[in-house]
């Protein structure tokens, strides 16, 4: 089992030196450079080109890009992610800053979204057809294919600017001293869009993996032994169905920490999405790198994740793994 | 070197403080700031809290010589002093100098300095920081935006290149005295736009003394500038959320009523939603459409400011070198009804880019009103060949443009010139108009025209094309760059007044740009704050300390 962990886990570094690599690469060939894409082509015009070039030369860019890139690996495997080339912070710093408030928000909304929709989709699923299936699936249909920018909105409109129930957006309200109870405040109406879009899927998921499940011979071979009904489902169907769950929550966790950008920019909620989409747009390469090496060491730690615990919930996967 | 430590500190204690709230939500101490508690009594006059709500997507870094956004500026201009700011009216009124002269032939500005300036940690406010900040501006490493400005004066280009130690132009005259010698005249030396201002926000000296000028970015004091000597001092800013501050009660014009400033960082929706449920008390930028759905909302009072800008086409003055062309382009184009469908009507029309302040606007000029007939008339003499396609540009997301470029489409159809949109991703527009020019037409907005006549030479002399300058148009006319010369070299406003008259008539008739409008700012402002006269480029802060909000 280690020997399994640690090959993965030397998997990983080439991995991600291809990743940022391209990344890097692909952003190089895109049009504009941390110069001058911040500022509107009037301004750069007024600032001029000897003013262009003094800026480049300080900010290092007069290098080939694959020597940049050699540099900042260089600076990574010291331990450093360098500084943002547009604000000056160390990048570290400012993705740390991103990194909890993102967690809280996605963490809050993933697990709601489990709690919610796992045991939906498994109660639909042996009531199928019952009021309770269709009504679920219509609800899930329509939460799906709600835009979250459209219900972010709304809701915004509703219950902040209508009712005043709630903050329209920020994580505590200025001037105020700072508190759980004035966090949750803020929390629950990006809570409220973000869970809504991971439940339906959830549910889904968990809906037909079930349906699969109770199809198969061992269901009835446990029902024919005279089980309990609860047993059945609990000991026998439901253990099998958390295998594809596993991955669709395993996959779903990178989320976690890499951000929802739509969801964070309406509520303005600090976190790794809207610092990504900045970084992007100011072609901030050091920043554009860190947000990817963390969201690409997330991936992969999480599929590991999934790995291990399909062992968990099946000693039949541990037993192959282990033979290979 | 005590600065810096506790800049330091302070930056560790913000980032435990976001960590904290977030992972556990737990209550965390409230925002304290290291600087030296003083006059304590008058502090208790200021109270309340200002809320104002500004773009989000800023650059976190408070480095004067680098500020790149509205925001910033704003930042800038709460937390330092410059030697003059400019009040709604477009005047230069006194700030950390009460007074300055420019001599007769417009090459010396001197400014004397008032003597109860004093930093946020008690320090005064000298002569030697103002020279200590021009030069470090004036340093090929420090790559200040400003330089423009700055390589203007006597001897500043040697001292960048390092052929000399000193400025021969930046002189320590006396205490209280400092004066600017320019290389050649310009009397509108002073005026520039927000980001690329000759006024730089002076610096501490005993805080900066020996920063390194290629790392100021990184420099602590740039990440959080708690030593200024602004109405306001900084206090604390955190990504995405907000930058806070707290009054000066020294401030030398006067202690701000209101006790801290808050900029809530957040896009345009989120800041409407704000000002409409009584989150925020300041809202610019607001669109014309907002402006008109809340005009009776008893709780807000909404503001349109003039604008300093102008909506405008550059024509590639090279591929359309007959003027008749360019007048035809006008004339076929009902820009009086475009600016009420586009603006809903908040704005005035213009016919060149002359266009203040007030002693600078004329109205003798051709108005091209909207008259396709004349337009087909100029079109047949200039023997246009209809078929011919030019194509439109612009940068993507300017929702102005989008509204009305498929009606100028439209219009100039009407008289024969066959029209293709062709908007660009903002990077790769930059790239066709300004650092590889390769465009018919390219839309644009913005600019600081209204400030003062001269701002519109670096569009249209000849010595300032693109790429190295920011003549677009690539439009020379002999004549003209005379003129913008002349218009520099005498302080005398009636001289100017005409000299610039000749300009406006000038520029309507060649039409290097095609003049739509110069469209208002709109502020969202709460009934409960009074004070604020929103001036021109959103300089708003100018009057600060006379605000006072009256919430029951």
């Amino acid at each position: 089992m280690s020997q399994f962990v640690l090959r993965r886990v030397l998997i990983a570094v080439p991995v991600l030196i291809g990743v940022t690599l391209l990344a890097y690469l692909l952003v190089n060939l895109a049009p504009g450079d941390p110069v001058t894409a911040m500022i509107d082509p009037a301004t750069r015009a007024e600032l001029g080109q000897e003013w262009v070039e003094q800026r480049r030369e300080q900010l290092g860019l007069n290098d080939p890009p694959l020597v940049r890139y050699l540099l900042w690996l260089q600076q990574v495997a010291q331990g450093n992610l360098g500084y943002s080339l547009v604000g000056g912070q160390p990048v570290a710093e400012q993705i740390g800053a991103r990194i909890g408030p993102t967690a809280l928000l996605m963490g809050t909304a993933l697990l709601l979204g489990g709690v919610i929709g796992i045991p939906l989709g498994i109660l639909s699923a042996i009531r199928q057809h019952s009021i309770l299936d269709y009504l679920t699936t219509v609800a899930g249909f329509l939460t799906v294919s709600t835009p979250s920018f459209f219900l972010g909105l709304s809701l915004v409109y509703l219950f902040a600017i209508r009712w005043r129930a709630f903050p329209s957006s920020g994580m505590r309200t200025l001037g105020e001293p700072e508190t759980a109870t004035d966090l949750a405040h803020h929390m629950i109406l990006p809570v409220t869009v973000l869970a809504l879009a991971h439940t339906p899927l959830l549910m889904r998921y968990a809906r037909s993996t079930m349906l699969e499940v109770l199809r198969q011979d061992y269901v009835t071979t446990a029902r024919a032994k005279g089980l309990r009904e609860r047993i059945v489902m609990i000991g026998h169907a439901f253990r099998n169905a958390l295998i594809p769950l596993i991955t669709v929550v395993g996959l779903s966790l990178p989320e976690l920490l890499s951000g929802a950008v739509i969801t964070e920019t309406i509520f303005q909620w600090p976190g790794m999405g809207m610092l990504a989409v900045r970084a992007v747009n100011a072609r901030d390469y050091p920043l554009i790198l860190g947000t990817i090496l963390v969201t690409a060491t997330l991936v992969l730690l999480s599929n590991l994740a999934a790995d291990l615990l399909y062992g968990v919930a099946d000693p039949r996967i541990r037993v192959s793994a282990r033979r290979r | 070197m005590q600065g810096r430590n506790a800049i330091g500190q302070r930056r560790i204690g913000r980032r435990r403080l976001v960590g904290q709230s977030a992972a556990a939500g737990l209550a965390v101490a409230g925002v304290g700031h290291l600087g030296v508690t003083r006059s304590a009594a008058r502090q208790e006059a200021a109270s309340g809290i200002l809320q104002m709500g500004r773009e989000s997507e800023f650059q976190p870094n408070f480095n004067p010589m680098q500020v790149a956004t509205g925001t910033q500026t704003q930042i800038c201009d709460l937390i330092f002093g410059r030697l003059l700011k400019v009040d709604t009216d477009l005047n230069l009124v006194p700030d950390l100098a009460e007074a300055y002269e420019i001599s007769d032939d417009a090459t010396q500005f001197t400014f004397t300095l008032r003597d109860d300036a004093v930093w946020h940690d008690g320090e005064p406010v000298t002569v030697d920081d103002v020279i200590f900040t021009y030069r470090l501006a004036m340093r090929p490493a420090a790559a200040a935006r400003q330089w423009g400005k700055l390589s203007q004066i006597a001897g500043a280009i040697e001292f960048n290149e390092g052929a000399s130690d000193e400025a021969a132009g930046l002189e320590r005259v006396d205490d209280q005295t400092v004066r600017f010698t320019l290389a050649a005249p310009n009397v509108a030396w002073l005026f520039g736009t927000a980001l690329s201002n000759s006024l730089m926000w002076i610096l501490p000296e005993h805080i900066l003394g020996d920063a390194d000028p290629a790392a100021l970015d990184q420099h602590p004091f740039m990440l959080a500038p708690e030593v200024g000597s602004g109405a306001y001092r900084f206090i604390d800013y955190v990504p995405d959320q907000y930058v806070q501050f707290e009054a000066n009660p020294d401030f030398y014009l006067g202690a701000p009523k209101i006790g801290q400033v808050f900029l809530q960082l957040a896009v345009p929706t989120t800041q409407l939603a704000q000002l409409e449920s009584g989150q925020l008390h300041l809202m610019p930028r607001m669109s014309p459409r907002d402006g008109e759905r809340l005009q009776d909302d008893p709780a807000l009072r909404i503001e349109p400011a003039p604008g300093v800008g102008v909506f405008q086409i550059a024509v590639n003055n090279e591929r359309f070198p007959d003027k008749r062309v360019r007048q035809a382009m006008m004339y076929a184009v009902d820009r009086a009804a475009l600016l009420d469908v586009v603006e809903l009507g908040q704005g005035r029309l213009v016919n060149s880019t002359v266009i203040g302040p007030e002693w600078a606007t004329y109205d003798d000029l051709d108005d091209y009103a909207y008259d396709p007939g004349r337009a087909r008339e100029l079109l047949a003499e200039a023997e246009w060949d209809g078929s011919r396609t030019i194509s439109l540009t612009w940068s993507q997301g300017f929702q102005a443009i989008e509204l009305a470029a498929p009606v100028f489409q439209q219009q100039l159809a009407e008289v024969g010139i066959t029209v293709e949109l062709a908007p660009l991703e903002s990077a790769a527009y930059l790239q066709a108009v300004v650092t590889e020019p390769d465009f018919d037409l390219a839309w644009f907005g913005g600019g600081s025209y209204g400030m003062d006549p001269d701002v519109s030479s670096a569009y249209y002399l000849s010595t300032t094309w693109t790429p190295a300058g920011a003549n677009t148009t690539h439009y020379a006319n002999e004549a003209l760059d005379e003129l913008f010369i002349a218009g520099r070299g005498t302080p005398d406003l009636e001289e100017r007044a005409a000299i610039y008259h000749d300009v406006a008539l000038t520029l309507n008739e060649d039409v290097p740009t095609l003049f739509f409008w110069s469209n208002n700012l709109i502020w969202g402002i709460s009934a409960n704050l009074a004070g604020v006269r929103p001036g021109p480029n959103q300089y708003i802060w100018w009057n600060i300390q006379e605000w006072s909000l009256n919430e029951g």
